[in-house]
């Protein structure tokens, strides 16, 4: 009788699954295009100095202020610095500090997140209710005290951009710790002698991990514009190096006369800010398959 | 003229995945009075069937492919959008499987039921909720609770409210999608019960889609074995028990457990239901077939009629001359 | 109910305890005094320590909060601006009626917008509709405040001369910073809806409406469009929480003197108490929005209700995790 039978339960070698979630992040054609795009302004940042034959600081009082052409593909700016060349360089300041913020942020949240998520009870409320206070004060208020207590400088505007991003990212963690403490393929895989450690690698940390990684891309995203809305406000990153935000702020002021100087500098924040968003949704619907719809 | 004349109808989805042959060439026929069992395993079509003639299946993914669904001799699926919209609820009627997702949590169970009254009986809204508590008295509910929201109903109640939904504006026809497997089995009895009595008191004919055997015998008269979307036998109840010729059907039957026989395991059908968008060629049983033969390898059976209104899609039928 | 509501009043205690410890904190730790900024660069040692002991600087910090604190509570008193020796409940108390009106109007035509935008998207799902939607939501989402403000002073101001580049003398100066609170409300708005309404459309409970042959118009709106408003709702109370910290930068960039340019302006001039009184206001209607926001989901979502009237407590689990992308925003 079972001679005829096929049996497909066959132990084939199937691909991990971060392989799985890689090819489903390829099908989505438009993450694809915003991680060339992001890649492609990160090698832009950090080979600027070699991609124009200008200096992102050499001012030439004759050529002031003018429209793009060949020589100059962004134009100039107010001090006959050309556009393209800062442009290009304030990326690298606004993704070495969105970098930094990103990485600050998410290792203060993944401690403070799994610390509450598995200990619960005492610790656990403090930090929410520490969390529902920093949520109260609106992000951007926030950083922008911070940035005036600490002053300018990169690490400085880093900081006080983490300070705010910490704690969403906190709740995220926790809230995915604690569903899947109670859940019950943990306590099935228990009882089929799992050890602790391998509970906690195979199933609880792939699971707390995919909603922080979505985080992560936003977060970029979200650092990339409070880095240059501080700046544009005159705190955070100042004058003499070149960042999309003071950039912009200097381009405010010809408004009316020279609109290019304030147009460069929004569309490659908001280029960025695009980006990071696709590629956030591109790694949710990888990573959480069951989100997909 | 039957009140149900499904001809070859066939539904397909077009998912990311490739194209799912859900219903495929299934023809079934329904009596005015009568009582129909549609059986098989999880995935075999029933539910897209019983959607199917209501054409409440969601488009796209899903495509119907072929044939007509004649109700009273008229093609369902040539009918306009209001056309079809007048037979649901008043002509045919669905009760759904899940009675914990069936109702809008947001909605008293009485405003789900007299909303289908008042649309279809085009009453008053008093009249409506007349009716409406008419119906909650007759699923054993006590009209108090008209008010209530569903979450605060058990299960078998939720599930009750349902058939007062369905059965609610008299309809000719009612398509009871395994209306009890997702309730406690005490539940089960008393609400097939209750399905059973309201249809004997309405004179409404019957669709009863279940994987349940037993069910089928105690509450139909004809009963259609589904495998992979197709027809497989069909027949009455008293022929297809009786007389099971399709290898599929038999082996349905030895499947239900009995004590007259000294038995150390349950027979169970050997492999799984081919994947729907990955069929085998040839018979889409032959893989899992005792009795398959060369000829299973190669073509599909057609149906043949093995006695006067019996049908078995199998090579191994012999057809009745 | 009534007790719920209470209830929830007073966590809002705690939070706003929270939110004036927390910037006084960042405020006293700050390397540059106030002195140093009111008497200017050239001021000898002895007029910034006179300075600083007549705004009370130089006492240490648990006196000075204590003394925040005290005043707040007892007097209703935000202390006096620094720079503009004016009480800061005047400066916030004149200025906070123009924020109001463009963070209101703001909230309003995004939900007039981003709502219908969403419906149409999910309701032609894969149409020419739905692509106008999901494109208009990604792009609103990606342009960041400050740009969009220049944007639309170049284009409206600058371009077509319809409005004032900058001021609020008359109606027309409103529009521009209107749509600027208006953009991101709009994309997010639109996407929620969308989504909402996708994961209730093929629900059991929508194929049992349909199936009693109910017109499509009203399973859409009796069945659909209620069990979708949930996080909908999240999403405007959380808009209308920030609608006055929404103003920062546009309010700042079209110089209107509303709260959030005044924020702007205290922080960068080191007016600690001023930015204080400020970010407590805005505190406080942010925990009002998400109070408003929780008490609503009870009047549209009766299991919710039936949880607050046991006495059962906040129902966290229901809440869906979009709130916090809200807040965050």
């Amino acid at each position: 009788m079972t001679s005829k039978v096929k049996n497909p339960p066959k132990a084939e070698k199937r691909p991990g699954q971060l392989r799985l979630a890689w090819r489903r992040f390829c099908r989505n054609k438009a993450a694809v295009f915003s991680l060339c795009v992001v890649l492609l302004i990160i090698l832009c940042a950090i080979f600027s100095d070699q991609l124009t034959p200008y200096d992102f600081d050499a001012q030439n009082p004759l050529e002031r202020m003018q429209g793009p052409s060949v020589a100059h593909l962004m134009g100039t700016d107010d001090f006959g610095r050309d556009m393209l060349t800062r442009i290009l360089r304030g990326g690298r300041v606004s993704l070495l500090v969105a970098v930094m913020t990103v990485c600050i942020s998410t290792a203060v949240s993944l401690i403070l997140g799994s610390v509450a998520g598995y200990f619960g009870g005492v610790v656990d409320s403090f930090i929410m209710r520490v969390a529902d206070i920093f949520i109260s004060i609106p992000g951007l208020v926030l950083s922008m005290c911070l940035s005036a207590a600490l002053g300018s400088g990169l690490l400085n505007t880093a900081l006080a951009i983490s300070v705010s991003s910490i704690w969403p990212m906190t709740r995220q963690l926790r809230a995915s710790i604690l569903t899947i403490k109670g859940a019950e393929y943990l306590e099935a895989s228990k009882a089929f002698g799992a050890r602790d450690w391998y509970v906690i690698f195979h199933h609880v940390i792939p699971h707390a991990l995919a909603p922080i990684i979505v985080q992560v891309a936003m977060t970029m995203g979200n650092a990339i514009s409070q880095i240059a809305t501080l700046s544009f406000l005159g705190l955070g990153v100042q004058p003499p190096t070149p960042e999309w935000g003071n950039m912009l702020a200097a381009g405010k002021q010809y408004i009316t006369s020279f609109w290019p100087m304030m147009f460069w500098p929004g569309l490659m924040i908001a280029i960025c800010l695009l980006c990071f968003n696709m590629i956030g949704d591109g790694l949710r619907d990888a990573l959480d398959p069951r989100m997909k719809r | 003229m039957s009140l149900l004349d499904i001809q070859d109808i066939s539904v397909q989805f077009n998912t990311d995945t490739g194209v799912v042959y859900a219903v495929d060439h299934v023809s079934l026929k329904l009596e005015e009075g009568e009582s129909l069992g549609l059986v098989g395993e999880t995935g075999a079509g029933k539910t897209t069937t019983a959607l199917a003639v209501l054409r409440l299946i969601q488009a796209p993914p899903g495509q119907y492919t072929s044939g007509r669904i004649l109700f009273r001799g008229e093609d369902i699926l040539a009918m306009s959008p209001e056309q079809i919209r007048k037979i649901r609820g008043n002509k045919i009627s669905m009760i759904f499987q899940d009675p914990m997702t069936a109702l809008n949590p947001v909605m008293t169970v009485g405003e789900q039921i007299a909303e289908g009254i008042q649309n279809n009986e085009r009453c008053s809204p008093a009249e409506a909720r007349a009716k409406m508590l008419q119906m909650l008295e007759m699923v054993r509910i006590p009209p108090e609770r008209a008010n209530d929201f569903p979450h605060q109903f058990s299960g078998g109640m939720k599930q009750r409210v349902v058939i007062a939904i369905a059965l609610s504006c008299n309809p000719a026809l009612v398509i009871a999608d395994e209306p009890t497997s997702a309730l406690d089995v005490t539940i089960q009895a008393q609400v097939l019960a209750m399905i059973n009595e309201l249809k004997e008191r309405q004179k409404t004919s019957m669709i009863l889609i279940t994987h349940d055997l037993g069910v089928v015998a105690e509450s139909c008269n004809k009963v259609a074995i589904l495998y992979a979307g197709e027809i497989v036998e069909y027949g009455t109840v008293e022929d297809v028990f009786r007389h099971a010729a399709h290898p599929y059907t038999e082996g349905l039957f030895h499947c239900i457990p009995r004590l007259d026989v000294e038995s150390d395991r349950l027979e169970t059908i050997p492999g799984m239901m081919p994947d729907p968008s990955e069929l085998p060629e040839g018979c889409k049983f032959y893989p899992r077939c005792a009795k398959a033969v060369e000829a299973c390898r190669n073509g599909r059976p057609r149906p043949v009629a093995v006695s006067p209104g019996h049908t078995v899609s199998c090579f191994l039928a012999k057809e009745d001359a | 109910m009534l007790r719920y509501t209470f209830h929830r009043t007073l966590q809002l205690i705690p939070v706003l305890i929270g939110v004036v410890v927390i910037v006084f904190t960042i405020n006293y730790f700050s390397d540059v005094s106030p002195a140093n900024v009111i008497c200017g660069e050239f001021a000898t040692p002895e007029v910034l320590a006179a300075k600083e002991a007549e705004l009370g600087l130089d006492q240490p910090y648990l006196v000075q909060i204590g003394r925040y604190f005290y005043n707040l509570i007892f007097h209703g008193d935000m202390g006096r601006s620094y720079t503009k020796s004016v009480p800061v409940s005047q400066l916030i108390g004149e200025r906070i009626a123009t924020s109001a009106i463009i963070g209101l109007l703001g909230a309003v035509v995004s939900i007039l917008i981003g709502i219908p935008l969403g419906l149409l998207g999910a309701l032609k799902q894969n149409s020419a509709w739905d692509y106008l939607s999901t494109t208009v939501s990604i792009i609103c989402t990606a342009i960041p405040g400050f740009w969009l403000a220049l944007l639309l002073m170049l284009v409206f101001s600058v371009q077509l001369k319809i409005t004032p580049v900058t001021g609020v003398a008359t109606w027309r100066g409103y529009i521009n910073p209107i749509l600027c609170s208006a953009f991101p409300g709009i994309a997010l708005l639109a996407r929620m809806t969308r989504s909402s309404i996708l994961e209730n459309i093929n629900a059991d409970f929508v194929k049992t409406a349909r199936a009693k042959g109910l017109p499509e118009r009203k399973v859409v709106v009796r069945h659909v469009v209620r069990n979708s408003l949930i996080p909908v709702v999240t999403v405007i109370g959380s808009m209308l929480g920030h609608c006055i910290t929404n103003g920062v930068v546009s309010e700042s960039i079209f110089n209107i003197s509303g709260v959030g340019s005044l924020m702007n302006t205290s922080i960068t001039g080191k007016d600690y108490i001023t930015t204080q009184g400020c970010v407590l206001v805005c505190a406080f209607m942010i925990a009002l929005g998400n109070m408003l926001t929780d008490l609503f989901y009870a009047v549209i979502d009766p299991r919710i209700k039936a949880q607050y009237t046991r006495g059962a407590g906040r129902p966290k689990n229901r809440k869906p995790s979009v709130h916090r992308k809200g807040e965050a925003a």
